[in-house]
């Protein structure tokens, strides 16, 4: 190998490895850590059921990217849903509650369409026990990182 | 030349150890738990998507306990598992299943605030977990000081909750499938023997329609057995639990799901139920539930 090949080896070597840690610490921004303490004050009386780390990649109004999750719903008890979002994200975070996977009906969401209107956390209640799905996602399809905690009042 | 070539590839190699540094020191690097488990292959086969599902389904012990509480039932010490003689548990399996009910008593104890009984049930807890070698998901001493102090009990509860769940989720995504079903029948199966103790108690409609309610749970847990029903332990588990799910076949429950109304109140968005849910079931179909399954449980925990 010729001397003059060293210094670029060298440096594609070192900008590699750079871009290698880099990438990871970029990722470690979407830990959701401060998103979930903050949101644990939010939840006020209500005791914390389970946490949602949420990222999601853009995608197209007509084909939003989302995520869903199976939870259990207790007749009579009372809910709370409450979205965090990572203070990079260009929209906010939305979190629905639907009978089924299909999205058939909606039983609560954090998001209003007919005013357009993102609500710090929604409560609710059922009077049907049974499993339902929660659905994470990002108004706009866009793409973004949070968490989501889903909470029960005694 | 040689000695510029030397130059490179020791530079590349160090660039490659220095890479794959940083990766293990990212990633998650094998823990005794794993060293000690490699090699011994999940009874499960199924997607992992499709166990999330599953094990998504069931409710949280604080759920159940606040379902329990919210009927006017009082805290009974009685309905616990008992602490001493931990050690009867044996097996890993023995372990995992006993660990997840545990968690099930102490959302049970949370929610009524005997945070001095918390201390007891800690301790047990302490004890399966070092010896499922996963004593680094509970903080054990913050939440002795926690239990200690009745004022701290919305805070012991959090953490309890905080704890169990990522236990669970690490045996999942470590391909554990078996001790994560475990804990979740542990814990299930806790909840359902509180409910069917204090049914058998107090007969009221709300008591019997809370028992007849678990039908669904009971056929996702029949479910989720038959999937590890190849290894003889959960076989027995299953077909137990196929029994109970037999009977709840004479449990009728009609659901209306409707969309409900959304208002704004005050700046809060408002929700308003329309479904309509109607139960049917005979106090002798109830009875029998009930019975089997306090039955099943003492015979696995007590």
């Amino acid at each position: 190998m010729k001397a003059k090949y060293i210094l670029p080896v060298i440096l594609f070597g070192l900008i590699g490895f750079a871009s290698f840690t880099t990438s990871k610490n970029s990722f470690g921004k979407c830990t959701g850590d401060d998103e979930y303490k903050s949101g644990l004050m939010k939840l006020d009386a209500y005791k914390l059921i389970k946490d949602y780390r949420i990222q999601l990649s853009s995608g197209t109004p007509a084909n939003p990217p989302s995520e869903g999750y199976m939870i259990s719903i207790k007749a009579g008890l009372k809910y709370r849903l409450l979205p965090m979002n990572n203070p990079d994200n260009k929209t906010k975070m939305i979190m629905s509650i639907y009978q089924n996977e299909k999205k058939t009906i909606l039983l609560a969401t954090t998001y209003n369409p007919a005013n357009q209107k993102h609500y710090p956390f929604v409560d609710f209640s059922s009077k049907t026990t049974g499993t339902f799905v929660l659905f994470f996602e990002f108004e706009k399809a866009a793409k973004g990182c949070g968490v989501g905690l889903f909470g029960v009042a005694d | 030349m040689r000695k510029i070539n030397f130059i490179a590839t020791s530079f590349s190699t160090v660039l490659l150890a220095s890479a794959l540094m940083v990766s293990s020191c990212g990633g998650s690097s094998k823990n005794s738990l794993e060293e000690g488990l490699e090699g011994n292959q999940t009874s499960v086969k199924i997607s992992k998507q499709e166990l999330d599902k599953l094990i998504q389904s069931f409710p949280s012990p604080i759920e159940t306990s606040i379902v329990i509480k919210n009927a006017g039932n009082p805290f009974n010490t009685s309905f616990l598992i008992p602490t001493k003689k931990i050690d009867r548990f044996i097996s890993n399996y023995d372990k995992a299943l006993a660990m997840g009910a545990l968690g099930g008593d102490m959302g049970y104890i949370n929610i009524y605030g005997k945070s001095f009984v918390a201390m007891e049930y800690l301790g047990a807890i302490r004890m399966l977990s070092k010896e499922l070698d996963i004593d680094r998901f509970f903080e054990f001493e913050r939440m002795v000081k926690m239990a200690k102090n009745s004022d701290n009990v919305d805070s012991l509860m959090q953490m309890s909750t905080e704890s169990f769940n990522k236990m669970e989720s690490y045996f999942r995504e470590k391909g554990r499938n078996e001790l994560s079903i475990l804990i979740v029948f542990g814990t299930w199966l806790e909840g359902s023997y509180i409910i069917a103790e204090l049914a058998k108690e107090n007969q009221s409609e709300e008591m019997k329609n809370r028992v007849a309610e678990q039908k669904e749970s009971v056929k996702n847990m029949t479910k989720v057995l038959s999937l590890a029903k190849a290894d003889p332990f959960f076989a027995k588990l299953h077909n137990k639990v196929d029994a109970i799910h037999k009977l709840y076949d004479k449990v009728k429950i009609d659901q209306i799901i409707r969309q409900p109304e959304m208002q704004e109140v005050n700046g809060q968005l408002v929700f308003v139920d329309k479904s309509e849910t109607k139960i049917t079931a005979d106090q002798y179909t109830i009875e029998g539930i009930i019975s089997e399954t306090i039955k099943f449980r003492n015979e696995l925990l007590k």
